[in-house]
C-alpha cells in the first residue's frame, strides 16, 4: 500500500503537482488500484518466465542509409517558445 | 600508513555511423541547431524507434577487440528521467542484457604489463545539446539526439591517474584503429566518468564516489589527484565519506557535490516495448570478427617476426592504422621492409609532424613511395634525388610516377665514369689546396669535392662512384 | 444513402450512381445535425469536398482509383495525419498538428480514402465510456443519455450516426470492441503485430493495436486487409495483408470455445438471454459448442492495470512542455514548467494512471508487480494457446452489461467486475478479436458477440463472423 510521503515522491517522480485535495483522492485511488492487483499473488509463477516478444535476428535491422531530415521549420511548428532554430527553455542551472 | 586508490571508468564513445541509432538522420556534427532531425529524434507522438544495424556491429567490433563475449540476445531498456536534452524522457539503454561481457584491455605500467577487465559494453543513445541564449534561457538543439553511444564500463582495476590516463590512450588508440569511433574528446565523441574509492591495504572497499564532466585526459588527471587528496584529507580527519555523484570543475580545480545516493534519481528501468529483443547469430559475430583489422599489438609482433623490425620501430608503424596500412601497401610494392619502415620513421614522421593535426593525412600514394624507394635501391637516383622526389610527391602531386619524375626534375644519377671524371678533374684543378688537403688524408676535403660534384651536377652525381674517383684521380 | 454500408457505398460510387461530393456532402449535414453526440474533435470540411470533387474527376476521366476511392472515413483523434489537428482529447495537445502521417493512414490514402473528421475519444485513450475527454463527453446516438463506450467513442458514435463509412479506432483493453457493442457497430482488434503502430500516438505499447469501426463485419474485413502488413516503420509490426474477402464458411464442424466461469456469472439478463440465443443460433448451423475453464482470465483486468500504466506512464514523459504540446503560462523556472504543464495539461484519469505506472516501475515494485504481472501474462497465454487447441474460436458476449448511463457507476458489484473480462485478456494475450451486434436489451440498447481468434487467425474470424452476419439478416 502507498502513504501519502510515498505518493508525493511518486507525483514528483511523475513531474505532476498535486493539491491536498488531489494528494488525498489519489492516495484513495492508488490503494484501491494495489488492492485489486495483489490479486496476482493468487496465481503460483514460480516456474514461469516473462513474457517476451519475438526476437528479430540482428541480419533483419534497418540498413545504415541517410534519409533527409526534416526541415526545421516544420519540426519547430509546435514549439512553445523557439529562438535561432531551437527549442528555448528557462536557464539550466548545471 | 596511505590509501591505495580504486578506480574504475565509464567510458562513452560516440560510434561514426552513417545515422543515428534510431532513425536515420544524418550522423554528423552541425553548427546549425536541429537540422539533422526528424519526428522521431524529436519523440514526436506516435513515432517509433528503428535499429541501426551498424551501429550494432560497430559495437561487436569493439567488443571483439577487447576480447568481449557477445551476447546472443541483446536488449534494450528505458532509464527514465526528465532533462530538456532527453525528448523522449527515457533514453534507450542496456541494462539487463546489454551485447558484450567481461573482457579486458591490457597496458604497459611501470610495474609491467596490467590487464584491465571489462565489465560489459552496451550500446544507447546519445541526449542532445543545450546552450545558453544570448537573451535569458537555454536553447535545446537536437542534432547530437540519438547518436549511438557504446557504454564501456571497466571494473575497478586502475589504481592511479598514470594508470587511468595509459588506459584512455590505448582504449582510445583502439578504437580509432578498429574504425568504430574518431574518439576526439574535446569534441565529445569520448566522455569519461570517473569512479574513486580509498582505501587502506587488507580493509574492504571504500565508499565510491563518481566524478563527471571530465572533458580532457588532462582534466581526468587532474581530477583524479584532486580527488584523491580530497579523499584522504576526509578520511585522516577522521570523517566520513558519502557515496555521492561529484562534478569536476576544471577551471577552478576542484570537484563539487552533484547529488548523494538519498537523492539518486529511480530510473525505472524496464524493456524497452517498441524494440523486440535482437537475436545476435554467431555467424554475425564471426562476420564482424573478420572486419576487424589485426590489431596493434598482433601487429607489431608481425613486424618484428616476418620483417625483422626491432620492436620500437614496430610499435611506432602500428601506432596508428593508417601508418601501418600504408607501411604494409608499401611493401607489397617493394618487398624491402626495413628501408620503407626508415623512411617513415625519418622523413615520413616528420612531414606528419608539421601537419601538428591529431589525426594522419597521408597525402602519398603507397605504391609510388615504395616504387621511388626501389629506385634509390637501384641506384638509379640518389639521396638527394629520393629526398626531392618524395617532398615532390607529398606537396605537389602524389599521383606523380616516379620514373617520370626523373625527367620532370632532372634527377637521373650520373653514375657515368667518363662524365663524372670529367667534371672531378675540373673542380680539382680548381681547388688545388682542398686537393692537397684530400692527398693529406683530410676527410673533410672529400665531402668538400662530393659536395662541389653535386653542385656541378645539380644534385645527381652518383656519391660513391665519386668516391671511388677521387681515390683514383687523387 | 447515410446507411449504407462501406461495400454499399462503394458500389454505388463505383456505378457512378453517387458522385463522391454528394457522399462526403451528405455525411458533413449528418455531422452538423448532429453536434450534440460531440462525436468529432475536427471536421475537414473544405478538404474532404476538394478530395472528394477530385476523386470525381477522376473518375469520370476514366482513371483507375484506389479500392476506397471517395469515401469519407473518420479517424480516433490519436492517429496522426500531416496537416491536420491530432489532440487525443487532451488539452496536452490542443494544438498539436503534426508533420508526419501513420502509416494505417497512408494505407487508406493510397486507396483514395477521404478523411472527414477525428473522433472525439477518452483522453489518451485512457477510459472505457468516454467521459475522461478534454472536448466533453460523447454521447451514445442509440440513446443520448448513455456512454457509446471507450476510449474510441467518438470513432464509434460516428459509424452509428452515419457520419461516415468507417473508422478507425485503438484498442489497447477493449477501446474498440466495447464502445462497438455499446453503439451497436462492428469493432476489430487485430492481432497484436498485425497492424502498423506508426503514427499513433502510444497509450501501452505492447498491448494498442488500430482496428476497424464499421456497420459489417464485411466492411471491417476490407479495412483491416487494406491497413494490415508488416511495416518498416514499426518493428513490432509483423503481420501481412494476405485476407481474402467474402469467403464462404459454414459453422458446421466447427468447435465454438465458451470460457463456461465467466459466462455462468454474468448477471444481466439480457446479456445472458441474448448469448443463449446467439450461440443456439450458431449449433443450429450445426457448430459444437465446447465449454472451456479459463480461470486465468479474470486475472487479465489487475495484469493490464500493472502493464498498461507503467508503459502509459513512460510513454506520456515526452509531454513536457518543450518540444510541443500545452505549455503553462505560470511558470517560473525549468523544473516548473514540467511540473505545471503536465498538471495543468493531464485530466484526472490520465495522471492517476501515470501515478500508478511510475510507482510500479520504481526499483521498490519492479519485481513485485511488473515482473509479476509479465509472467501472469505468459499464464493467459498459455490459456488462450491450450483453448485454441480445442475449439477453432472462442465466443463471449463482448461486454458483460450493455451501455450504461452517464456518471453511474455500475451498482453492481460483479457486473462491474466483469466488465472487462472478456475484451481485456485479448490485448494481454495478443489474439484477435471481433465485436458484432447480437442483440438488444430490453431498454434497446445494443448488445455486442465477440469472436476471438488464435494469433493471425484473421480470416477465419472475419469469414465466421460474415456468416454470422448472415444469419442475423
Amino acid at each position: 500500500m502507498i502513504n501519502q510521503e510515498e505518493l508525493k515522491k511518486i507525483a514528483v517522480l511523475s513531474r505532476l503537482e498535486l493539491n491536498e485535495e488531489e494528494l488525498i483522492s489519489f492516495e484513495n485511488d492508488l490503494n484501491k488500484a494495489l488492492d485489486y492487483i495483489d490479486k496476482l499473488n493468487e496465481l503460483d509463477t514460480n516456474s514461469v518466465e516473462p513474457t517476451y516478444c519475438t526476437p528479430i535476428n540482428v541480419e533483419d535491422l534497418r540498413e545504415d542509409v541517410i534519409k533527409p531530415s526534416m526541415d526545421r521549420e516544420l519540426l519547430l511548428q509546435n514549439a512553445p517558445e523557439q529562438e535561432d532554430g531551437a527549442f528555448k527553455v528557462p536557464t539550466v542551472v548545471e | 600508513m596511505s590509501y591505495l586508490t580504486v578506480i574504475g571508468l565509464e567510458v562513452h564513445n560516440e560510434l561514426k555511423t552513417n545515422t543515428k541509432i534510431f532513425c536515420s538522420c544524418k550522423n554528423e556534427f552541425s553548427l546549425e541547431p536541429n537540422t539533422n532531425c526528424c519526428p522521431t529524434c524529436l519523440a514526436m507522438p506516435g513515432t517509433l524507434p528503428l535499429l541501426n544495424k551498424q551501429a550494432v556491429e560497430y559495437a561487436i567490433k569493439a567488443g571483439l577487440a577487447l576480447n568481449c563475449d557477445i551476447n546472443t540476445v541483446t536488449q534494450w531498456d528505458r532509464k527514465n528521467y526528465y532533462y530538456p536534452d532527453l525528448p523522449k524522457a527515457y533514453q534507450l539503454s542496456q541494462l539487463y542484457h546489454p551485447l558484450c561481457l567481461g573482457g579486458y584491455l591490457e597496458i604497459n605500467t611501470e610495474n609491467g604489463i596490467k590487464k584491465i577487465r571489462i565489465n560489459h559494453i552496451h550500446l544507447e543513445e546519445d541526449a542532445g545539446k543545450l546552450v545558453h541564449s544570448e537573451f535569458s534561457g537555454s536553447l535545446v538543439d537536437y542534432n547530437r539526439g540519438g547518436v549511438p553511444l557504446i557504454e564501456i564500463v571497466t571494473e575497478p582495476d586502475l589504481s592511479s591517474a598514470e594508470e587511468t590516463l595509459t588506459f584512455l590512450e590505448n582504449l582510445k588508440a583502439l578504437l580509432k584503429y578498429i574504425g568504430v569511433s574518431d574518439v576526439k574528446m574535446e569534441q565529445g565523441s569520448l566522455r569519461c566518468d570517473v569512479n574513486i574509492s580509498l582505501h587502506k591495504a587488507g580493509e574492504p572497499l571504500g565508499t565510491r564516489i563518481e566524478m563527471k564532466n571530465l572533458a580532457s585526459f588532462k582534466a581526468v588527471q587532474r581530477a583524479i589527484n584532486y580527488e584523491v587528496k580530497r579523499q584522504t584529507e576526509v578520511l585522516e580527519s577522521g570523517g566520513k565519506l558519502v557515496q555521492e555523484t561529484r562534478r569536476w570543475d576544471d577551471a577552478e580545480g576542484r570537484s563539487y557535490t552533484m547529488r548523494t545516493k538519498e537523492n539518486a534519481q529511480d530510473y525505472r528501468y524496464f524493456p524497452d516495448p517498441d524494440l523486440v529483443p535482437v537475436n545476435v547469430s554467431r555467424e554475425f559475430v564471426q562476420q564482424v570478427k573478420e572486419t576487424l583489422p589485426m590489431l596493434p599489438k598482433a601487429r607489431a609482433q608481425k613486424y618484428v617476426e616476418e620483417f625483422k623490425l626491432p620492436q620500437y620501430d614496430a610499435e611506432i608503424l602500428t601506432s596508428d592504422r593508417i601508418l601501418a596500412d600504408f607501411f604494409d601497401e608499401c611493401v607489397l610494392t617493394f618487398d624491402n621492409p626495413k628501408m620503407i619502415s626508415n623512411w617513415i620513421m625519418t622523413e615520413v614522421m616528420r612531414k606528419l609532424k608539421e601537419q601538428n593535426s591529431e589525426d594522419i593525412v597521408l597525402p602519398l600514394k603507397a605504391d609510388n613511395f615504395a616504387k621511388m624507394l626501389k629506385l634509390y635501391a637501384d641506384n638509379v637516383i640518389n639521396q638527394n634525388a629520393a629526398k626531392t622526389m618524395f617532398e615532390y610527391m607529398w606537396d605537389k602531386d602524389s599521383n606523380a610516377d616516379p620514373k617520370t619524375l626523373i625527367e620532370k626534375l632532372n634527377l637521373g644519377q650520373i653514375s657515368d665514369e667518363g662524365e663524372l671524371q670529367k667534371i672531378l678533374t675540373e673542380i680539382i684543378k680548381n681547388n688545388p689546396a682542398a686537393a692537397d688537403d684530400l692527398r693529406n688524408g683530410n676527410k673533410k676535403a672529400t665531402a668538400f669535392f662530393v659536395g662541389q660534384a653535386m653542385k656541378a651536377t645539380k644534385g645527381k652525381a652518383n656519391p660513391k662512384t665519386v668516391n671511388e674517383l677521387l681515390e683514383k684521380l687523387l | 444513402m447515410q446507411k449504407k454500408t462501406l461495400v454499399e457505398i462503394i458500389e454505388l460510387l463505383n456505378k457512378k450512381q453517387v458522385s463522391s461530393e454528394e457522399v462526403v456532402s451528405g455525411c458533413l449535414k449528418q455531422i452538423e445535425k448532429n453536434t450534440h453526440l460531440n462525436a468529432l474533435n475536427y471536421v475537414n470540411s473544405k478538404d474532404a469536398l476538394n478530395s472528394a470533387k477530385k476523386i470525381d474527376e477522376r473518375r469520370q476521366k476514366g482513371e483507375k482509383l484506389g479500392l476506397l476511392a471517395g469515401v469519407p472515413i473518420v479517424l480516433k483523434d490519436n492517429i496522426c495525419v500531416q496537416g491536420i489537428p491530432t489532440t487525443c482529447s487532451s488539452k496536452m495537445l490542443q494544438n498539436f498538428v503534426p508533420q508526419y502521417t501513420a502509416t494505417v493512414v497512408t494505407k487508406l490514402l493510397a486507396e483514395d480514402a477521404i478523411i472527414i473528421g477525428k473522433a472525439n475519444m477518452d483522453e489518451f485513450a485512457m477510459g472505457s465510456s468516454n467521459e475522461t475527454s478534454f472536448t466533453g463527453k460523447v454521447l451514445n446516438p442509440i440513446d443520448n443519455e448513455y456512454v457509446p463506450g471507450g476510449s474510441s467513442g467518438g470513432s464509434a458514435a460516428s459509424i452509428a450516426a452515419n457520419f461516415a463509412y468507417a473508422a478507425l479506432g485503438s484498442d489497447t483493453g477493449g477501446s474498440i470492441r466495447q464502445p462497438a457493442a455499446f453503439c451497436g457497430v462492428v469493432g476489430v482488434k487485430p492481432t497484436y503485430g498485425a497492424v502498423s503502430r506508426y503514427g499513433v500516438v502510444a497509450f501501452a505499447s505492447s498491448l494498442d493495436q488500430v482496428g476497424p469501426i464499421t456497420k459489417t463485419a464485411q466492411d471491417a474485413a476490407l479495412i483491416f486487409k487494406i491497413i494490415s502488413g508488416k511495416d518498416e516503420l514499426d518493428i513490432t509490426s509483423c503481420g501481412n495483408s494476405n485476407l481474402k474477402l467474402n469467403q464462404d464458411f459454414s459453422f458446421k464442424g466447427k468447435k465454438i470455445g465458451i470460457p463456461k466461469e465467466f459466462f455462468d456469472q454474468i448477471t444481466d439478463n439480457d446479456v445472458k438471454n441474448t448469448m443463449n440465443q446467439e450461440l443456439k443460433k450458431l449449433e443450429n448451423q450445426g457448430a459444437e459448442i465446447i465449454e472451456l475453464s479459463m480461470k486465468t482470465l479474470e486475472y487479465a483486468m489487475p495484469t493490464y492495470n500493472v502493464l498498461a500504466s507503467a508503459e502509459a506512464a513512460s510513454n506520456l514523459s515526452r509531454f513536457d512542455g518543450i518540444k510541443y504540446g500545452y505549455r503553462s503560462d505560470n511558470f517560473d523556472d525549468l523544473l516548473s514548467i514540467y511540473f505545471k504543464s503536465r498538471s495543468e495539461g493531464f485530466g484526472y484519469e490520465v495522471k492517476r494512471r501515470i501515478l500508478l505506472g511510475n510507482y510500479m516501475l520504481t526499483s521498490a515494485c519492479f519485481e513485485k508487480y511488473y515482473i509479476k504481472a509479465q509472467k501472469v501474462q505468459t499464464l493467459i497465454k498459455n490459456t488462450f494457446l491450450q483453448a485454441f487447441e480445442k475449439c477453432d474460436l472462442i465466443v463471449t458476449p463482448t461486454s458483460a452489461t450493455p451501455a450504461f448511463k452517464f456518471g453511474e457507476k455500475q451498482n453492481d458489484k460483479v457486473a462491474m467486475a466483469l466488465s472487462d473480462v472478456f475484451t481485456v485478456p485479448v490485448n494481454i494475450a495478443g489474439n484477435a478479436a471481433i465485436s458484432i451486434p447480437a442483440g438488444l436489451s430490453s431498454k434497446g440498447l445494443p448488445i455486442g458477440l465477440q469472436i476471438i481468434a488464435p494469433h493471425f487467425g484473421e480470416q477465419m474470424m472475419f469469414d465466421a463472423a460474415q456468416a454470422y452476419e448472415r444469419l442475423s439478416k
